[in-house]
Formats: structure tokens, C-alpha cells, sequence
């Protein structure tokens, strides 16, 4: 063999190195978004779980007391919205919600870090916006993350995994029939 | 003698490269093969979990308050039975029943695993019963009942949750190497445990705002 076709037979080489590289590349790639995808469903059943929850809480404590409507003044201000002193750490009311972080194992065996934050909304222009006043409407956002290093629930950003949070809202209004 | 050493040369490299393309081709074939196997079945949770999340949405309602207890007509963990209405102009109302039913008993090198129809049937007045495997799971357990405060019940009165567990999988799986030139049962079982894919959805669901009311 000359120096060329050496040469050639080299070239051969390293370009159906490059093609084996790519394919297991991809290959690994779709193997990994099949993984995520599973644990973003896992992770999915456990946010609507947490909304589906929420849904047995009463509005405010004070509207427990279901003799009479509530006016927006008897609500919990929107500086103490979280757990208060009276509630010996138990959530009685969706306001306790606010601030509570736990974590939670799915069936798979990962370990997800779920938060909760609640604030008062109002109509505004057709959109539900913040409102730094009490309201009739509050919106509960619940947020759902792996606990893993590095990230299962993931994208790809220069390269790196940058952890991805799941995140529902939902908003409960308080009615009252006369 | 140089020609010759060519041919032989050029024989081991093209043995190489061929060696090298029938097991890349393999290869593709059965990741091909596993990673549509994963894909579907992940698909198939999400449209059986869209289905009964939207019957259990339904449970209990039109149904007046002096039949609140009847809304649970059975609650166990492989068959669940409520009433709801899907249409108001009609009086009577509508039972929906989930059953479980052996579909399938797998073994693979020693291992088992059995897959069940997941049954939905609807029952309207006026109409033939209507049943459809809404998919194939592999736990037999798929209905858990919670109380108020969130603690088994068997109580259909006292049911307040309903948690739905659903494990699905695949096991026709495409074998690969490690399974096949394992040598023990038990390096072929752990093997085996790789390739099966499952996919997971635990959620627990009010039962409903209608009960509640």
C-alpha cells in the first residue's frame, strides 16, 4: 500500500468513525428524552394530584363559618397569607398552602421537591392578575422539581442540563348561596 | 508480494468495517425496536389517564342529594363502579365501571410479568352496555380509597380520594446481549429488569366535587 491509498484507507476510517459517534449519539439522545418524558409524566400526575387536593380546603378559615357570607375585610390579609399561629401546622385553609415545601417519593423512586405558592388575583383586561388587596379569587401555583443531580427533568442549554420546574396554576373562588 | 499484502490488508479493514456495520444495523434495529416499544407505551398512560380522569371528574354528578350514597356503587382496588350523567334530559343515571382483567402472563428467562385489560364499561339507560379496553397495565391494584383526612378507607361513605395507580409496560422486548450471554438466571433476570421500561402515574383525584357538596 502507497502512501495514498493509506492515506485514503485512514479517511475511511475516521469518517465511519464520525457516522458511528453520530448514530450512538442520537441514539442516546432519544434514550434519554424517553427517560425524561417518563419522569415529566410522573411528575405531571403528581402536580394534578397536589391541584386536585387543594380543592378540599376551604377558602379562608373564616369561611368556615358557612351562616353567613364573608366580606373581603373578614378575609386573611395578603401580609399573612401561609400558616398562622393557630393552625398547630396543619393546613386547614388554602392561605396555609402558601410558602409549604415538601417532598415527595413517586413510584418510580425519585425524589421530587413540590412547592406551593398562593396570593390574591383579580380580573383585570380579561387576565387574572396580582392584587396586593384581598380578593374573592386566589391562584394556587404548585411547583414540581427532581431532586437528582444532575436534573432529571431537564433541558439542554449550551450544552448543559439546566433543571427544568413544573408548574400548574389553578384559581378557587369563594361563592356563598343565600 | 506487496499486492498480496495489499489484498490481505484490504480483506481485514472491509472484515473490520463489515463486522463493525452488522452490529451497528443490529444495534439500531433493536434500540429502534425498544424506543417505539417505550413510546407507545407512554402514550398509551397518557390517553388511559385522560379517560378516567375525566370519569372520575364526572362522578356523582346530577345525581340528587337524597342519592349521595349511592354515588359509590363498589370500591375496590381492582373494580370501581359510580353513578354520574351525562345527559339531564334523561332521569336515570349513567354507571360507570372500571374492571381489571387478566389479558396476558409473560415469562422471560424466569421472569413473569402479567399484563391486564384495563375495562371501561358505561351503562345508559335506553342503551346496550358499551365496554372498551381503555389500555393494558401490570398492577392488578389500580384503585386506592381515602378518607377526608387522607387514610385508607373501605367505607364508600367515608371515601373522599380515589388515588389511581397506573404501572405500564412492554415486556415483547427486543434482547440484547447482556441478556442472552448472561450466566446465571440472575445476571439474565437484572438484564432482562433493564430493558423492561415502565412507565408511572399515581394521582389521587377528589371523588369528587360533586360528593362534596
Amino acid at each position: 500500500m502507497n502512501t495514498a491509498q493509506s492515506l485514503l484507507t485512514l479517511g475511511a476510517l475516521i469518517l465511519s468513525s464520525i457516522v458511528s459517534l453520530n448514530f450512538y449519539r442520537l441514539n442516546n439522545y432519544v434514550s434519554s428524552s424517553l427517560d425524561n418524558d417518563r419522569f415529566r409524566v410522573e411528575a405531571l400526575s403528581m402536580l394534578t394530584s397536589q391541584i386536585e387536593q387543594l380543592s378540599q380546603y376551604y377558602y379562608d378559615e373564616v369561611t368556615t363559618d358557612t351562616t353567613s357570607a364573608k366580606r373581603l375585610e373578614d378575609m386573611t390579609s395578603p401580609l399573612s397569607l401561609g400558616l398562622e399561629a393557630n393552625d398547630s401546622n396543619r393546613v386547614d385553609d388554602l392561605d396555609d398552602l402558601k410558602g409549604l415545601v415538601s417532598s415527595q417519593t413517586g413510584i418510580s423512586g425519585v425524589l421530587y421537591h413540590i412547592s406551593t405558592n398562593v396570593e390574591y388575583v383579580t380580573l383585570s383586561n380579561n387576565r387574572m392578575i396580582f392584587s396586593n388587596l384581598r380578593q374573592y379569587h386566589k391562584r394556587i401555583t404548585i411547583s414540581v422539581c427532581d431532586a437528582f443531580d444532575p436534573p432529571l427533568l431537564y433541558h439542554m442549554q449550551n450544552d448543559q442540563p439546566i433543571r427544568d420546574t413544573l408548574r400548574m396554576s389553578t384559581i378557587v373562588s369563594y361563592w356563598f348561596y343565600n | 508480494m506487496a499486492a498480496l499484502l495489499d489484498i490481505i490488508g484490504a480483506m481485514i479493514i472491509g472484515g473490520v468495517l463489515m463486522l463493525v456495520t452488522n452490529r451497528g444495523i443490529e444495534y439500531s434495529l433493536r434500540e429502534f425496536i425498544n424506543h417505539n416499544i417505550d413510546a407507545i407505551v407512554q402514550t398509551d398512560l397518557s390517553t388511559m389517564t385522560q379517560i378516567l380522569q375525566g370519569d372520575l371528574r364526572k362522578m356523582g354528578y346530577g345525581i340528587p342529594e337524597s342519592n349521595q350514597a349511592s354515588i359509590i356503587q363498589t370500591a375496590v382496588s381492582d373494580h370501581l363502579v359510580f353513578l354520574t350523567k351525562s345527559d339531564p334530559n334523561v332521569t336515570a343515571p349513567d354507571t360507570i365501571e372500571y374492571t381489571t382483567t387478566d389479558r396476558d402472563t409473560v415469562w422471560i428467562v424466569g421472569s413473569r410479568v402479567i399484563l391486564y385489560h384495563l375495562n371501561r364499561t358505561v351503562r345508559c339507560q335506553g342503551h346496550e352496555p358499551q365496554t372498551t379496553i381503555i389500555g393494558n397495565v401490570t398492577n392488578p391494584v389500580i384503585f386506592r380509597y381515602l378518607d377526608q383526612a387522607g387514610r385508607s378507607t373501605e367505607d364508600k361513605r367515608a371515601t373522599r380520594m380515589v388515588e389511581v395507580t397506573l404501572f405500564t409496560m412492554n415486556p415483547h422486548v427486543y434482547l440484547d446481549d447482556d441478556v442472552i450471554q448472561a450466566v446465571t438466571l440472575e445476571d439474565q433476570v437484572i438484564a432482562l429488569k433493564k430493558l423492561w421500561r415502565e412507565s408511572f402515574w399515581r394521582q389521587t383525584r377528589v371523588v369528587s366535587r360533586n360528593l362534596r357538596r
